[in-house]
């Protein structure tokens, strides 16, 4: 009847609306969880302190941004906390091609049952919350606990050693503990990754006579490598974001200096009543991740030709 | 196939729908804060019949406690059968984080239905309106109106000074300048055995008293079920701005620790970094005891409870605290002899308050987010709280289980004489359960023990019943007046001017700014943290080197400004108590 179609009449037209529906819950979610917050980091421009709601609060512009920095204790505390920062997240970025080798290893696991049972065994920690991580290590550590009492049982010590007060190793001991939460865990994306190797190419390289070790080095790491560079990048952008659960739960007065990373300082500054200070600095900490991924992805983009922004 | 894709698209419009609906409800939330705060400015003059019919939960903020939960066992029984009531108590000091949840909680302005705070929080919380104006309605509740001099003083500081808001706790009306207990608050205690056992030397001052220690550990390595036991066990949970460990035998020397500032019983004022002062000396006296072995190794990670448990088992040979002797004296211990009790130690010049008066710094106040009906109830608990009943509960428990009367004496019973010795089970009728368990979880009350029961005319508590004197007169205590020439420790303290006696004030202070709150912070961690590990230094040399690190970095972090702004905050203090004094 009609000659001119109008575009709703189009089956094109709803068949995009429907596909826009489909992404609209994740849409929203990102706006929620990554875009909303972002209008708190008004809190860093207000002189806020609860019990006051923000509007009883007065503006004062750069006052706390400047704060942090206005004293050479503060300087010399920031950098203290930078340099755990960069410890703990430098020795984790370092060992990041550990899960890879585990996954490899793993993988050439001939005995089924027992590949299943270390897969196993170390999968679950990453399950642990690490407030029972730290009662697990306070029950073997502390100055009753299995440790001692197995070193004094046998003579080698006569006093217990206080091993969660000690200063020393802070980076290297907290590594460890992440390593055993996290191994597992980690690894799990790369046995994925190791199922999807054409079984043909492994073939060939035998019937060439390939021993076990070439095959690794030939054909399965290189496979894995594509992998392993996303997860380094995205490592990278989270540079100064190592969490805080560890290190709150294993922080005491004695190994606080450094086992104080940026996300605790943040916290304990929060916690302590410095709301806009604590804000300010996550403002910082934001902007230097978002610079990081920009140059790591662009340093990716030149040495391997694919950026994954 | 189509009803596939039908199905897709609703399951994204119910997840769309249920995002659309956590958002709203947040945003209900705040709305009703905002309403709340109106509602907590204008007055209600008059209250509602309170209505039993339902459960009501009340969430308790309560800065005080040290459970958190529902409060259970034989208290709870008696509050939910008066009542119909059930204490959900909210403790910051054992959730772990209690500056956050204060903070969470006043931005959702609903901090709880009561609310137990220190005094310049609740300053600031009235500011904000959370705080519910009871001005008219507290005057219908003739059990708090006996205290209504100290609560219209607290409150002529609140707001603008003509509302009743908030009510001072541990009131009394023995008079402003009254010391009734029976022992001085803090003060080396020990166990009279050991302490006779080394010998009985006289304490000149803190040396005496640590070779006095060493001696009983090394007579004693271990309690005698071969648990390891020192003399010092110290907890870190109840530190705030500083050690709170040391800075309670800080009071031995004459001074208390006031935020960053040392307060001494001639009013004087000083720095708590004064190397001359009594922090600083208390924190060497702690480091000498744990060069000398005499500190449990779990000190610097273990609780208060731990340290509970210890005490009962005599694993810590040292007190300081009046009431710990609680975990451990018994009359029938004291007959033998092992009673804990004050040994004198020559220099000390004890700082002692006043009882409490005015109230102790701590206060109590409705949200101002409840309705009419749960303020009719609220208010009937609290009247019942103050009444004679309700503190004869909270100070001795209840009649028949831990105390029995006879002609208007009261007199304890064995369980109610051991009840925080020992576990002490309470018949299912009253709830059941061990009685410290069931034992009033708030932890603070509006009249405080030393108040006279009308009742009975002696005070409350129930250790300053005549019954309780005459049972307590021990082998232990009738040795310590032989040797020592006095009835006791007050008396002893007084006659040899070993304590002074500083009028019990209870004002609000100034509140922290901004910038004085963020220094207070992180000069406070750093307080805590440095007194930790000098604890635990090497030697001297160190020691000292870790002190002045302290007070270097203190001073960058603005430590000048917020002595200044101390000293300024406790002056009207200080013009009070000389005032009092004369």
């Amino acid at each position: 009847m009609s000659s001119t179609k109008h575009f709703w009449e189009s089956k094109k037209f709803w068949y995009s609306i429907y596909l826009f529906a489909l992404i609209v819950p994740f849409l929203v979610l990102v706006f929620l969880f990554s875009y909303y917050p972002l209008y708190g980091w008004r809190y860093a421009f207000y002189d806020y302190k609860p019990p006051k709601t923000l509007d009883q609060c007065a503006y004062v512009g750069f006052k706390w941004f400047k704060s942090l920095v206005d004293s050479p204790v503060k300087i010399g505390q920031i950098v203290q906390v930078l340099k755990n920062t960069f410890a703990m997240s430098g020795l984790t970025l370092g060992t990041s091609w550990l899960p890879m080798i585990f996954a490899v290893f793993l993988n050439e696991i001939r005995g089924v049952k027992f590949r299943k049972f270390v897969q196993t065994a170390t999968t679950l920690p990453n399950f642990v919350s690490w407030v029972m991580v730290y009662s697990i290590a306070f029950c073997i550590f502390n100055s009753t606990g299995a440790a001692n009492t197995f070193l004094m049982k046998i003579g080698v010590l006569e006093e217990p050693i206080l091993f969660l007060q000690s200063s020393e190793h802070v980076w290297f001991t907290q590594w460890l503990w992440l390593t055993w939460k996290n191994l597992g865990w980690a690894a799990i994306m790369y046995i994925a990754a190791i199922s999807s190797i054409d079984d043909e190419m492994i073939q060939a390289a035998k019937v060439d006579g390939a021993s076990r070790m070439q095959v690794i080095w030939h054909i399965t790491i290189p496979s894995l490598l594509p992998t392993y560079f996303v997860l380094l990048v995205i490592n990278v952008a989270n540079f100064l974001n190592n969490g805080m659960e560890q290190y709150y739960v294993f922080s005491n007065p004695f190994n606080k200096e450094f086992i104080q990373v940026l996300d605790l300082y943040v916290f304990n500054l929060m916690s302590s009543g410095g709301y806009p200070v604590s804000v300010a600095v996550s403002m910082l900490k934001s902007l230097v991740s978002l610079v990081l991924l920009i140059i790591v992805n662009g340093a990716s983009k030149k040495i391997r030709g694919e950026s994954i922004l | 196939m189509k009803s596939k894709k039908l199905a897709s698209l609703a399951l994204s419009t119910v997840l769309v729908a249920s995002l659309v609906a956590g958002c709203s409800n947040n945003a209900g939330g705040s709305t009703s804060s905002g309403g709340s705060t109106e509602s907590g400015s204008g007055a209600a003059a008059s209250v509602a019949e309170a209505d039993h019919s339902s459960t009501y939960t009340v969430d308790f903020y309560n800065v005080a406690a040290n459970f958190q939960g529902v409060q259970s066992g034989w208290y709870g029984k008696i509050v939910k059968d008066k009542f119909n009531m059930e204490l959900n108590i909210i403790a910051p000091q054992v959730s772990g984080d209690g500056n956050a949840l204060y903070q969470t909680r006043c931005a959702a302005g609903d901090l709880g239905d009561l609310i137990i705070l220190d005094n310049s929080d609740m300053q600031e919380c009235v500011d904000t309106g959370l705080i519910k104006d009871l001005t008219g309605i507290i005057e219908q509740y003739p059990n708090l109106m006996k205290y209504e001099e100290q609560i219209k003083a607290f409150n002529s500081m609140m707001g603008d000074g003509t509302k009743i808001y908030a009510i001072p706790l541990e009131m009394n009306n023995n008079g402003p300048t009254a010391y009734k207990q029976l022992h001085v608050y803090s003060y080396p205690r020990m166990g009279w055995d050991m302490y006779n056992e080394v010998g009985a030397p006289e304490l000149k001052n803190t040396d005496d008293l640590l070779n006095c220690l060493a001696e009983i550990q090394k007579a004693h390595p271990t309690n005698d079920n071969g648990d390891k036991a020192y003399a010092f066990s110290l907890w870190k949970d109840w530190d705030s701005q500083y050690m709170e460990n040391v800075a309670q035998i800080a009071k031995w020397y004459g001074q208390e620790v006031n935020g960053s500032v040392l307060i001494g019983t001639d009013n004087s004022i000083a720095p708590l970094t004064d190397k001359n002062g009594a922090y600083y000396k208390m924190l060497k006296f702690l480091y000498q005891a744990q060069q000398m072995g005499l500190v449990d190794p779990d000190s610097a990670t273990q609780d208060w409870n731990s340290v509970v448990s210890k005490m009962q088992d005599k694993r810590v040979y040292l007190y300081w605290y009046s009431w710990q002797y609680g975990f451990w004296n018994t009359p029938a211990k004291g007959n033998e002899g092992v009673n804990y009790i004050e040994i004198p130690v020559a220099d000390t010049n004890l700082f002692q308050t006043a009882d409490t008066y005015y109230g102790d710094g701590r206060v109590l106040a409705v949200g101002s987010q409840v309705t009419d009906e749960e303020l009719a109830r609220l208010m009937e608990f609290l009247d019942w709280y103050a009444s004679p009943e309700g503190v004869q509960i909270q100070h001795a428990g209840t009649e028949g289980l831990t105390y029995t009367v006879e002609n208007g004496k009261y007199t304890l019973t064995e369980d109610g004489l051991n009840r925080f010795s020992a576990e002490v089970a309470v018949p299912e009728e009253l709830g059941g359960g061990n009685w410290n368990d069931g034992n009033n979880q708030i932890n603070q009350w509006i009249v405080a023990s030393c108040d006279v029961n009308p009742d009975t005319g002696e005070p409350y508590a129930s250790d300053m019943w005549s019954t309780t004197i005459e049972m307590n007169q021990t082998t232990t205590t009738k040795e310590w007046s032989e040797k020592f020439g006095a009835a006791d420790d007050v008396e002893y303290l007084t006659k040899n001017n070993m304590m002074t006696v500083v009028p019990s004030i209870n004002i609000a202070l100034d509140v922290d700014t901004t910038d004085i709150s963020l220094i207070r912070s992180q000069c406070g961690e750093l307080i805590k943290d440095s007194s930790w590990k000098m604890i635990y230094a090497a030697d001297d040399a160190d020691f000292e080197a870790q002190w002045d690190a302290m007070v270097t970095q203190l001073e960058g972090l603005g430590w000048n400004d917020l002595v200044t702004f101390d000293t300024n905050k406790y002056g009207p203090m200080l013009e009070a108590r000389k005032a009092a004094s004369n």
